[in-house]
This record gives C-alpha cells, sequence and structure tokens, in this order.
C-alpha cells in the first residue's frame, strides 16, 4: 500500500489552514508530524480522514483518489487512534475493540462470533487480553490508549493515524505505546502519528514532516528536517540536538531546547 | 448504587427472560387491579374460558377498560424507554431524555389546540401525535443548518422550539375556558392513561411497534454514535445518517408514546440509565433490558395511580415522584 499526498490543502469553513502539503509513504513507514500549536497538525490528520473537507489536492492510496471512497471502504483503509478522552458510557475493553469490525459488518447486522474473536486476537497483540471484560472508561490513560490501537488493528486497515498518542502518558505507558507502534509498522503498515516531542522522531520514524503555520518546512529522513536551524525557525527558541550513547553502546539523539 | 453488572453475554440473555418472564406475570396480575373489585378466579375464566364464563360487567370491564388501558401502560414505558435510550446514544450523554429535541412539548401544544378547539378525544390524540413530529423536524432542520457542532445545534434547537411551544401551551391556558377546557388541557398535561380506549391504543401501537424495531435494528450502530461523529466516520458509519434514522425512530415512538398518555415524565430517562447499569452499555444487551424493563415500570406506576386512592393519581405525577430521589441518588453515588 503506498499513500501519496500531493498539495493538499484545506480548512474550517472559509478560513483555510493548511497548505500546499505532499509528501509519499511505504508500507513501514512511520511518519511523525511536528509542529508548534496551531500549526495545523491535526488538521492535517482530519484531512487525511476525510473528517473536513479538503479545498485542493489529492490523497491517493496505491494511485486511487480517497475522495471517491465511501465511509466503509475509507475505514478500511484507514484506522484512527484518537486521544482517548473519556466517553461515558460504561462499554467493556472487548466491546469497545469489536467496535473496530464495524467496516466489515453489514449495515443492519451485528457482529458475528468470529469478528469477536478477531477482537480478541488484536488485544492479545497489544497484550492486554487479560483486560478484555473490563470497563473502558475504569481503565488509566495509557491502558485506554492500548485498547484505542487494539481497535484500529482488528479494523485491518493499511495505515494507522494517530494523533498525538503519547501526549498524556508517563514514560514506561510512552514506551508500551511506541512498542506498539513498532510491531504494527513491521507488519506492513503505515503509521502517521503527531507529536509534541522533538526528540520522538529520532527514537521510531523513518520519516519526519515539519509544519509551521500551516505551511511544510519539511518532509523526508528525520536527521535532514529536523536540525538546530529548522526547529529553532520553527519553535522561536534555540534548540539542540545531541548525539549521546546509552549503557547498551547505541548512539541516540535527543532534542533539547537551550535554556 | 448498582454493584450488580452483568456483562456476560450466557447471563445477560437469562436476565432477558426473566423479565421477559416478569414483564408477562405482571401483565396479567394488573387485570385484578382497580377500583372494581374482579376475582382471580374471575380472570382465569375470563383468560381461559372465554368471555361467556363471567357475568357480562367483568367482562366489559376486562376488555374494555384493564386490557387497552394495561397495554397502553407497557407500551408507553417501552417505548419511551427505548426512544429515551436512543436519544442519550445519539447525543453521547446518558443524562439526555426523549424530549430533549421537544417532542413532548409539541405533542402537549398539539393536544392543548385540539383541546381548545372542542374537537373530539381521537383528533386530540392525532393532533398531539402531529405536533410532536413537527417540532422536532423544524428543530432537526435548523440544527442541520449548523456549519460546525451538528449535535449542539440540534439540542439548542430543540431547547428552544420546546420552551416556544411551552409558552404558546401557557398562552393558550390563560385564554382557556376555565370552567371545562382548563381543567381538560391541564390533566392532559399531567399525563393519565384514565380516558384511553382500545381505538386509542391501537392509534399508537403501530408508530411505537415500527419505531422500535428500526432502532433495535440500528442497535450496534448506536454504538458507534456515543463516541462521537470523528469516531463513528473513522469506524466506518455515516454518523448523521444514522443519527437522522434514529432521531426519526425514536420521534416516532415517543410522539405515539405522548399523545396516548400525555406528558409522562423520567421513565425514558431512568429506565435506560437503570439498565446500563445493570448490562452495561452496548446496545445488543441494553436496549431488550430497558423495554422490558421500562414496560414493568409503567404498568406497576400505573396500577398504583388507579388504586393508591379513589381519586386518580396522575400518572406522570407519580413517575415524577418516583424519579426525582432516584436521580438524586445517581447523582450523589456517581462514580468516575
Amino acid at each position: 500500500m503506498y499513500l501519496q499526498v500531493i498539495d493538499l490543502m484545506g480548512g474550517y469553513g472559509k478560513r483555510t489552514v493548511l497548505y500546499g502539503i505532499s509528501f509519499g509513504l511505504n508500507p513501514g513507514d512511520i511518519l511523525c508530524v511536528l509542529g508548534p500549536n496551531g500549526s495545523g497538525k491535526t488538521t492535517l490528520l482530519k484531512l487525511l480522514l476525510r473528517f473536513i473537507p479538503k479545498t485542493n489536492g489529492q490523497v491517493l492510496l496505491e494511485g486511487k483518489d480517497t475522495i471517491i471512497m465511501n465511509r466503509t471502504s475509507l475505514a478500511k483503509s484507514f484506522a484512527y487512534i484518537p486521544q482517548s478522552d473519556r466517553i461515558l458510557f460504561p462499554y467493556t475493553v472487548l466491546e469497545m475493540v469489536t467496535l473496530g469490525r464495524t467496516c466489515h459488518i453489514g449495515q443492519w447486522k451485528t457482529p458475528s462470533k468470529e469478528d469477536v474473536d478477531i477482537a480478541y486476537q488484536a488485544l492479545k497483540k497489544v497484550r492486554i487480553a487479560h483486560m478484555a471484560d473490563r470497563i473502558y472508561t475504569k481503565l488509566s490513560g495509557g491502558e485506554r490508549q492500548l485498547v484505542l490501537i487494539a481497535r484500529a488493528l482488528c479494523q485491518n486497515a493499511g495505515i494507522l493515524i494517530m494523533d498525538e498518542p503519547t501526549s498524556s502518558l508517563d514514560f514506561a505507558n510512552q514506551q508500551l505505546i511506541m512498542n506498539a507502534v513498532d510491531t504494527s509498522a513491521k507488519e506492513g503498515r503505515i503509521i502517521i502519528l503527531t507529536t509534541h516531542s522533538p526528540s520522538q522522531p529520532f527514537t521510531i520514524a523513518t520519516k519526519a514532516l515539519l509544519l509551521s503555520k500551516g505551511r511544510m518546512v519539511g518532509f523526508g529522513d528525520p536527521y535532514s528536517v529536523l536540525t538546530n536551524q529548522s526547529l529553532e525557525d520553527v519553535y522561536g527558541i534555540p534548540m539542540d540536538i545531541l548525539s549521546i550513547t546509552d549503557r547498551n553502546q547505541n548512539c541516540r539523539t535527543v532534542c533539547l531546547p537551550i535554556h | 448504587m448498582i454493584k450488580l453488572t452483568i456483562q456476560d453475554k450466557n447471563n445477560s440473555s437469562w436476565l432477558i427472560l426473566f423479565l421477559l418472564f416478569t414483564s408477562i406475570i405482571i401483565l396479567f396480575g394488573s387485570l385484578a387491579v382497580g377500583f372494581y373489585e374482579i376475582s382471580i378466579n374471575d380472570i382465569l375464566c375470563f383468560l381461559f374460558r372465554g368471555e361467556t364464563a363471567v357475568n357480562d360487567e367483568v367482562s366489559n370491564i376486562i376488555r374494555n377498560i384493564r386490557i387497552p388501558r394495561i397495554i397502553a401502560a407497557y407500551i408507553i414505558g417501552a417505548g419511551l424507554s427505548i426512544s429515551g435510550a436512543a436519544y442519550q446514544g445519539m447525543f453521547k450523554n446518558p443524562l439526555v431524555s426523549p424530549d430533549i429535541l421537544g417532542v413532548s412539548t409539541g405533542a402537549g401544544l398539539g393536544a392543548a389546540l385540539a383541546i381548545t378547539l372542542r374537537l373530539p378525544y381521537f383528533m386530540v390524540q392525532i393532533n398531539a401525535f402531529v405536533f410532536g413530529i413537527l417540532v422536532v423536524s423544524l428543530a432537526y432542520f435548523i440544527g442541520t443548518r449548523a456549519k460546525f457542532g451538528h449535535e449542539i445545534s440540534l439540542i439548542l434547537a430543540g431547547t428552544m422550539l420546546g420552551s416556544l411551544a411551552s409558552s404558546l401551551i401557557t398562552v393558550l391556558k390563560y385564554l382557556a375556558d376555565p370552567n371545562d377546557i382548563l381543567p381538560a388541557i391541564t390533566f392532559w398535561l399531567m399525563g393519565s392513561l384514565s380516558k384511553v380506549n382500545a381505538s386509542s391504543v391501537s392509534f399508537s401501537l403501530v408508530p411505537i411497534a415500527v419505531g422500535s424495531i428500526l432502532i433495535y435494528s440500528l442497535r450496534w450502530r448506536l454504538n458507534l454514535l456515543t463516541l462521537g461523529d470523528e469516531e463513528a466516520e473513522a469506524l466506518g458509519i455515516d454518523p448523521k445518517k444514522i443519527r437522522l434514522l434514529a432521531v426519526t425512530a425514536a420521534t416516532v415512538i415517543s410522539s405515539a408514546a405522548v399523545c396516548l398518555g400525555g406528558l409522562i415524565g423520567w421513565v425514558g430517562l431512568m429506565i435506560p440509565h437503570l439498565s446500563r447499569g445493570i448490562v452495561g452499555a452496548d446496545y445488543r444487551r441494553m436496549l431488550p433490558t430497558a423495554a422490558l424493563m421500562g414496560g414493568s415500570f409503567l404498568l406497576l406506576m400505573d396500577n398504583l395511580a388507579r388504586s393508591l386512592s379513589i381519586m386518580e393519581i396522575p400518572l406522570g405525577v407519580l413517575t415524577a415522584v418516583m424519579g426525582a430521589p432516584f436521580f438524586i441518588m445517581l447523582i450523589i453515588k456517581r462514580e468516575r
């Protein structure tokens, strides 16, 4: 599955928020979208998922424009993992994950035993099968995020789109989510995620996209897109990109603002 | 408060069977309740050996008064619970009641208008039904004009039209003849089943049944609406289309229920909430549970309404009296 975005433009009503976004991704790619608040990260995700209509440009999936797809077939290719804000209805974890099967179920039908099995397998994959009967609304933020990833996995889509998947999680949970992301990509999916951590692209991403005021500053290899200069230009504060060696003698890249 | 939760599918099928059984017992038991004393023996004779087995007066009361009234109470309770459950799901809010889009006050206005014009009883019913649907359609039309915030615009439009309808009712009451019209309007608005007869029940039965079947067949997709429009879209449905279907069905149900029994509050809010507490949020289990519990509850309430005192207590007042403490408890004991 090859995803190509050409000159994408769009916004809310008459207000254009995002201009001229172009990039291409292959199976296995993890794209980190970076940029200050209000730079258009979330808008980009919304345009890709067609939550808001684009005003110009194209989103091509294996050369086919996604504008002609209906909701159901779009859901078979694009899965969305929102920030896990609380819903008010006490679904169980398994029910929540089974909702991901909806695009494979007929209009008036309910999930079959097989659909529930697939949902259970997805829970196993993110290692939370033991939580299947717990109430989703009573889980912690990290657990909820894993449930939503499992839901996206059983949707069986080639592209996972995640809105700040690690923003409100502690270190350990962030690592857990990133492992799940990494595994999903290795299975041949395309992952697109937004983040506020400029170090994150260096650890997991194969591609980075830097946004500033609705325009694309750069796209490509994280090391070439995210430089001292580009980050300083976009965020307006001096930044250092440092190479360090961890206890296993692996070279790591971190990004730190300078006081 | 409700510590008993049944998430297991097998257990909840047993629960639904149990509720069905209880409903049947309550339905038949209610035949014995009322001002005119009818013995259990007479009821059994009527049921199993036909009308001729009991004297004319008894068979007349059972056939023309008790059976229509029992069916009315049951279908209103079940219908309001189903439509309340649907409204709660599509507005992502477990504290929404069926009249959120102004269906009850709209129907009330229709009824008050018909009573003022001294139209016959069945015209009052038809007028109430039509006005209920009319107000919601108008709210829906206004709500969908808004470019963003589909649900919130709908609720605002519904609330606005509801209060407009209720002030028009006040105008009608103000101008009404205080000797006969005013008490008739007031009594209708209180909610009562005392004027129910076989033909008014059959008029409301069809829309309630059709609407309920439609909502039941949407049960899986209603789950998705509770997640919000964007998530629902990402999971592969068109939330606006599903919401339109659900609003239509729920409105037809509650309009038919209101035009049969007047304004009976709380049931559509309380019962879905209670059933969610017992079987969980999944509409596949929650809808049948709510329908059976709602039917039984309202029938029991109506039995109390017609037997607690010599003068009949308005049913709407009774459900409110029961509903308020329940809700206060819910607010205090609310878990995160």
